[in-house]
């Protein structure tokens, strides 16, 4: 460590540490625009100048490494003149048009020239102009504004893996662009909305909706991959505005996929806010207490076993449990959370969970992705595997696919193989990647649904686990053996045991006429026609999508937005969720209707309170209770998933096929629309154009 | 004055050969080898004690320069990278050593790499010296066929490469750590110190970047030994240097000479004269652009070195001086200068950025005298708010010829604001667009 | 035309009144003959001003209005008025005329979409 005297405070700071650090460290507030912790160092907006004693000038702090016995002034008659420089310079190019900037109150620029701007301008010459650039659906530019801070270009250079963003000419004419004015590649994009201290980037869809000082924030976790991205809900009245991320080193840092961020209009488009009842092959309007006695009119002559639930990817772990007690009290076994039909080995929670955890990649020296796309099926997690990849240097972090070749991953990678062959010569040792993971001492394999949606799932995973075996991958401190999940459900389904029970059926099962009331949680990504026309089925969901087309009877549900619920991320670890704005209409929280339901069936579920619900279930599923956290465990010791059935040859697919609409939110989003035309098929609108 | 046995550029001019033979001849590559012998230590401790300093601008000791690079080479490569990228208005000294000199270049490349563990040179070479680029790629080739470079260079058992970057013609890729950038393939802007270049310089190996004289000048002086070089000139601005002088002289030219020598014997000896007799003289700028203006009153006496024309708020720079008569129009000078100054601002650092095109537009006002008297203490202070505050010294040199303007030439100003009030009738708004005060007449 | 006066002010107007001017519309402006009344401290004429039928006070155009209050010694005369002037309207609340904010019912209730609205889902659009 090393000892500093920042003003009157004498601080120990790690060596390295750079003067802005030990100055936080010492609680000094530094004004700073251009610098940002988890970026490179740039130290090119001069404001953070400070005065170290035996420098000659102010140095910029940021930039400037400590000392042993180093003295830094935060607070001198210097650095407040030279603070002041820098702003002035920075406002007489600026167009000052905060009224009507949608970075107003929340503006670093705004923010700091309040403490060093000047009340008026010596600055006479006629201001600069720059053209705004079109960077895409997502991101709006009022170029004007831009101070040449270079945080957008560090981001996507570093970070995002998309080096689109560059500055072109110099002097007062530098101009942040990506040349040739095309749309943003990154799944990560949105991030630049927050990244930028002023106005210049500013969100496009959100353009003139509301202020920040306007909404009420809470705080929620995302549902539209399973990496469970801690993001802030800011609602203004009854609409949820804007989602932003909330920091959370362990699982995403401070970034938020396009996804998360974006289709946040999806939820104010094709609401189900009403119960509808088919009546002579026509839904119809109908009210709660109709609606449930048509469904209790139907059950009391369908026996258990012919009764059968299917979860979607957005559920709720509440509602998972409460549907899958009620469908245990109307003595059905009949239940899955797999809509896509994937396997696991639930025999122990190791198989099924991201055991190195997300923070642990950092650690991991080589990394193989088996039927996997981690650039589209988690994003922010992919932006870690990026970090550890630069972080490593080159050739310290080796990376293999094994999968359909991916369509530039933001890192250099090996393609070993196609298909599941690849994984056999891995094994045998014949394929060189097998040395490089066995010489590794933190291997990972990440073992995806492109891979785990096949009939010989099974088989893949015990070899995949052998394979993390051989390689050492499974040792007392390191789990090198982790399943990357797409779906935000589908952890907390599989630990709650929301499968098919003894003689019970698959989701594949159920839809195929194995049983005849189909009861649907927000399921809608699979293919409704395989459902038989006798069958009925009871859809429960926030949105009109295929579910509820299909349906018999509709009952209107919250989103994640409008109820709070616990999430389980790919890591297994458990996330709570707040609720931001009521459900429209009649629509209500799901475990309370589902609770109500039970009471007009008369099998009232045992509680009647969401804490009831909450307890009831921690208490059946212990693993449920350890909130926010993914404790890390070494590999060695476990048991092998047990090796069903002989692998395939058939190569892997990747289970996005386009990015922005997978599931039914995003899908009645005109932004993730409007991304999917333009990035999913830019050929389309190529020629379109 | 200079004697010609005391000239370390025997070929300044051209005259004679400046390929291999002739350079032999002028006694270049002569023992190398056995200065290379000497062994690291003592070759650093003989340009210490030589008391050269930098002859880019800034005047850092080159011997406490090459000290710095770490003494073993571990993993990373050390590497010397020589600047040639002389873009500084009024500079035409480094110029002449490479296509007159460029043995004397290479065979000092190649002392000075050993001292400082380094196998490979670069020099980067402005991107217009075409000619120059050309002889020196052909005295590179001279050099590897007479096996003075390449492998075992000069039969010293160093090995040695050396190779030349050809510039695109950016001032600010003469400031050494964005000559690192450039000479990357990035974009040419400075990077933040520290780190230094002797601990993380090219491609993050330790590296030294040295002015072209500067290194051109170390084989001399270690032939001759630093106890000859450090008896020519004054105490602490010891040797001899190559200046150059331009504008308003009889005989402009570039030429060798002690420091400390009075700049009026220099521009009489060297110069001829100032145009019109010495009482004709306005003003000298004694190094490149990015050093403020000397009156006339102060030039009868100053020094040329660097600690005498400190003494007087101005800097040795690159020596080149620019002679101005009464003719010029100063403000009008110093105003190009600004405008030089900000185009060439590599944009990346805020004061420097916005600071470059603030003062150029005031002083293009003060030229026509379109301002207010209070505007001049703005644009100084403007000056004071760029100084000292930016990553790399582009931004004080932006600074120092107008802040050398008002501090010898406020009355100039002064009577052409009055001038152009008493023109245009009483006090002119200062927001007055230049087309329409002309419409105005 | 003092269809729209009373008895008492038709006697006043006959009696006191000297007719100072017309308004574009025809309403009669009055001046007493005398400095009959105390304003601004000082003795003043009255002036007033005859209504056509069923108006109110806002209906004195912009022209006559400071006239009528004192503030000006004469009228602003009708050729004083600019190209981009709007023709004068009195208030119109209670009318059908009356401003109705965007939104409102009395306007068909279309308005921009705002905070809380959503789309409902109806079956047709499946």
């Amino acid at each position: 460590m090393v000892k500093v005297q920042v003003d009157d405070v004498i601080v120990d700071v790690p060596p390295g540490s750079s003067a802005l650090q030990a100055c936080e460290a010492a609680g000094k507030e530094i004004p700073r625009f251009c610098y940002h912790e988890r970026l490179s160092v740039a130290g090119n907006c001069r404001m953070c100048l400070v005065e170290v004693v035996r420098a000659p000038k102010p140095v910029a702090s940021c930039g400037f490494p400590v000392g042993e016995g180093m003295i830094i002034k935060t607070d001198t008659e210097v650095v407040r003149r030279a603070r002041r420089a820098v702003m002035e310079f920075l406002l007489i190019n600026h167009p000052l048009d905060c009224p009507i900037c949608d970075q107003g109150g929340e503006c670093d620029l705004q923010d700091q020239a309040f403490g060093y701007g000047s009340g008026r301008s010596r600055y006479l010459e006629e201001k600069r102009a720059v053209v705004d650039k079109d960077l895409g659906p997502l991101v709006k530019t009022v170029m004007t504004r831009c101070i040449q801070c270079t945080r957008c270009v560090r981001f996507s250079t570093e970070i995002a893996g998309t080096p689109e963003l560059g500055a072109v000419s110099r002097g007062e004419s530098l101009e942040i662009t990506n040349y040739v004015e095309k749309a943003l590649t990154s799944e990560l994009s949105g991030n630049l909305i927050d990244i930028c201290p002023v106005g210049a980037l500013t969100s496009k869809p959100y353009a003139f909706h509301a202020r920040p000082w306007e909404m009420k924030k809470t705080d929620a976790i995302d549902v539209m991959d399973a990496v469970g991205t801690n993001i802030r809900l800011q609602a203004r009245g009854a609409s949820v505005m804007r989602i932003m991320p909330r920091v959370n080193d362990a699982v995403n840092e401070e970034w938020l996929a396009d996804k998360g961020r974006f289709s946040v209009d999806g939820l104010t488009r094709r609401r189900l806010d009403t119960p509808w009842v088919r009546v002579h092959g026509k839904l119809t309007k109908v009210s709660w207490q109709d609606a449930f006695v048509a469904i209790a009119q139907r059950l009391k002559v369908v026996p258990g076993n012919r009764i059968g639930a299917i979860a979607g990817d957005l559920c709720d772990t509440e509602s998972l449990y409460a549907l899958r007690l009620l469908m245990e009290s109307l003595g059905s076994a009949n239940l899955d959370c797999r809509q896509d039909g994937a396997q696991y080995d639930v025999s122990n929670r190791a198989f099924y969970t991201f055991n190195s955890t997300i923070a642990g990649i950092e650690e991991a020296d080589a990394l193989l992705v088996v039927g996997a796309v981690p650039r589209h099926e988690a994003p922010v997690l992919n932006a870690r595997i990026r970090k550890r990849f630069l972080a490593a240097g080159r050739d310290k972090f080796p990376i293999a696919y094994v999968g359909a070749p991916p369509t530039d991953p933001t890192y250099d990678y090996d393609l070993i193989g196609e298909g599941p062959s690849a994984l056999a010569d891995l094994l045998d040792g014949r394929h060189a990647f097998a040395d490089v993971l066995a010489g590794a001492k933190k291997p990972m394999i990440i073992l995806g649904h492109g891979a785990l949606t096949r009939p010989d799932a099974q088989a893949i995973l015990a070899a995949c686990w052998a394979l993390a075996d051989k390689v050492g991958a499974l040792t007392p401190d390191w789990h090198g053996f982790n399943v990357l999940h797409t779906a935000a459900s589908r952890v907390a389904g599989l630990d709650l045991g929301f499968l098919p029970g003894a003689g019970g059926r698959t989701a594949a099962g159920m839809m195929s006429g194995g049983v005849d009331v189909l009861w649907l949680l927000g399921a809608d990504e699979m293919d409704m026609h395989r459902i038989g026309p006798e069958t009925f089925v009871i859809y429960q969901g926030h949105h009109g999508d295929a579910g509820a087309a299909r349906a018999d009877v509709i009952l209107p549900g919250a989103a994640y937005t409008e109820k709070s619920g616990t999430y389980v991320n790919t890591e297994g670890r458990v996330q709570r969720s707040f609720q931001a704005v009521f459900p429209p209409g009649d629509a209500r929280e799901d475990w309370r209707i589902l609770r109500a339901l039970s009471e007009t069936l008369g099998h009232a579920l045992p509680f009647d309170t969401l804490d009831a619900l909450r307890a009831r279930m921690e208490a059946e599923h212990p693993v449920l209770a350890r909130l926010d956290t993914a404790p890390r465990f070494g590999g060695a010791g476990l048991a092998a998933p047990a090796a069903e059935g002989a692998i395939g040859s058939e190569p892997f697919h990747p289970v996005i096929a386009d990015y922005y609409e997978t599931n039914a939110v995003s899908r009645a989003s005109p932004t993730m629309a409007e991304c999917s035309r333009v990035y999913a098929r830019p050929a389309l609108v190529q020629a379109a154009e | 004055m200079l004697a010609d046995s005391d000239r370390i550029f025997t070929n300044l001019y051209g005259h004679n050969d400046w390929r291999l033979a002739g350079a032999r001849a002028r006694g270049d590559w002569d023992g190398t080898a056995d200065i290379i012998a000497r062994g690291r230590d003592a070759i650093i401790n003989e340009m210490k004690a030589s008391g050269l300093r930098g002859r880019g601008g800034a005047g850092f000791p080159t011997g406490v320069k090459w000290s710095f690079m770490p003494k073993t080479i571990g993993d990373l490569p050390h590497y010397l990278v020589i600047n040639g990228d002389e873009s500084e208005p009024g500079t035409c000294k480094d110029r002449e050593i490479l296509r007159n000199e460029p043995h004397k270049l290479i065979e000092s490349a190649l002392i000075a790499s050993f001292a400082m563990g380094a196998h490979t040179s670069y020099i980067y070479i402005r991107g217009e010296f075409a000619l120059e680029a050309r002889r020196l790629q052909y005295a590179i080739d001279e050099a590897y066929a007479a096996g003075l470079i390449g492998k075992n260079a000069a039969g010293s058992g160093w090995d040695f490469d050396f190779f030349i970057h050809r510039g695109a013609g950016a001032y600010i890729c003469g400031e050494e750590t964005a000559l690192l950038e450039s000479l990357e393939g990035k974009k040419g802007q400075p990077r933040m110190k520290p780190p230094f270049p002797a601990a993380m310089g090219l491609y993050g190996c330790p590296t030294t970047v040295n002015n072209v004289e500067s290194i051109t000048v170390a084989a001399t002086i270690l032939r001759r030994g630093g106890a000859w070089f450090s008896a020519l000139g004054r105490p602490n601005n010891a040797g001899t240097k190559l200046m150059a002088i331009s504008g308003h002289v009889n005989t402009p030219c570039v030429f060798e000479e002690e420091l400390g020598v009075p700049m009026r014997e220099i521009i009489e000896k060297h110069g001829g004269g100032v145009r019109g007799g010495w009482d004709n003289l306005l003003a000298v700028i004694p190094g490149g652009c990015s050093v403020p203006v000397l009156p006339a009153k102060t030039c009868e006496t100053v020094l040329m070195d660097y600690d005498s024309l400190r003494a007087e708020r101005s800097g040795l720079g690159t020596g080149c001086m620019i002679v101005m008569d009464k003719s010029t129009d100063i403000i009008k000078a110093i105003a190009r200068f600004s405008q030089f100054f900000k185009h060439e601002s590599c944009g990346q650092c805020t004061p420097c950025r916005e600071g470059t095109g603030w003062m150029m537009r005031v002083m293009n006002r003060m030229v026509e005298g379109r301002a207010e008297i209070d505007e001049i203490d703005m644009l100084e202070q403007v000056t004071r708010q760029v100084e000292g505050h930016t990553i790399c010294a582009l931004g004080d040199a932006a600074a120092w010829p107008i802040q050398g303007l008002i501090r010898h030439f406020r009355p100039e100003m002064e009577a052409r604001i009055m001038a152009y009030k008493a023109k245009h009738g009483g006090p002119v708004s200062v927001q007055v667009p230049a087309d329409m005060a002309v419409a105005a007449e | 035309m003092m269809a729209m006066a009373n008895l008492g002010t038709r006697f006043h107007t006959m009696l006191k009144g000297r007719l100072v001017g017309r308004d574009a519309d025809g309403r009669a402006y009055y001046e007493s003959r005398t400095a009959n009344r105390t304003g601004g401290g000082l003795k003043r004429h009255e002036r007033w001003v005859i209504y056509h039928p069923g108006e109110d006070a806002s209906a004195v155009p912009a022209e006559w209005w400071p006239w009528l209050h004192h503030m000006q010694d004469a009228p602003i005369p009708e050729s004083a008025r600019k190209g981009w002037q709007l023709s004068f309207k009195p208030n119109m609340t209670g009318t059908p005329a009356a401003y109705t904010p965007p939104g409102s019912a009395a306007r068909g209730g279309r308005r921009a979409r705002t905070t809380g609205d959503y789309e409902a889902w109806s079956p047709d659009e499946a």
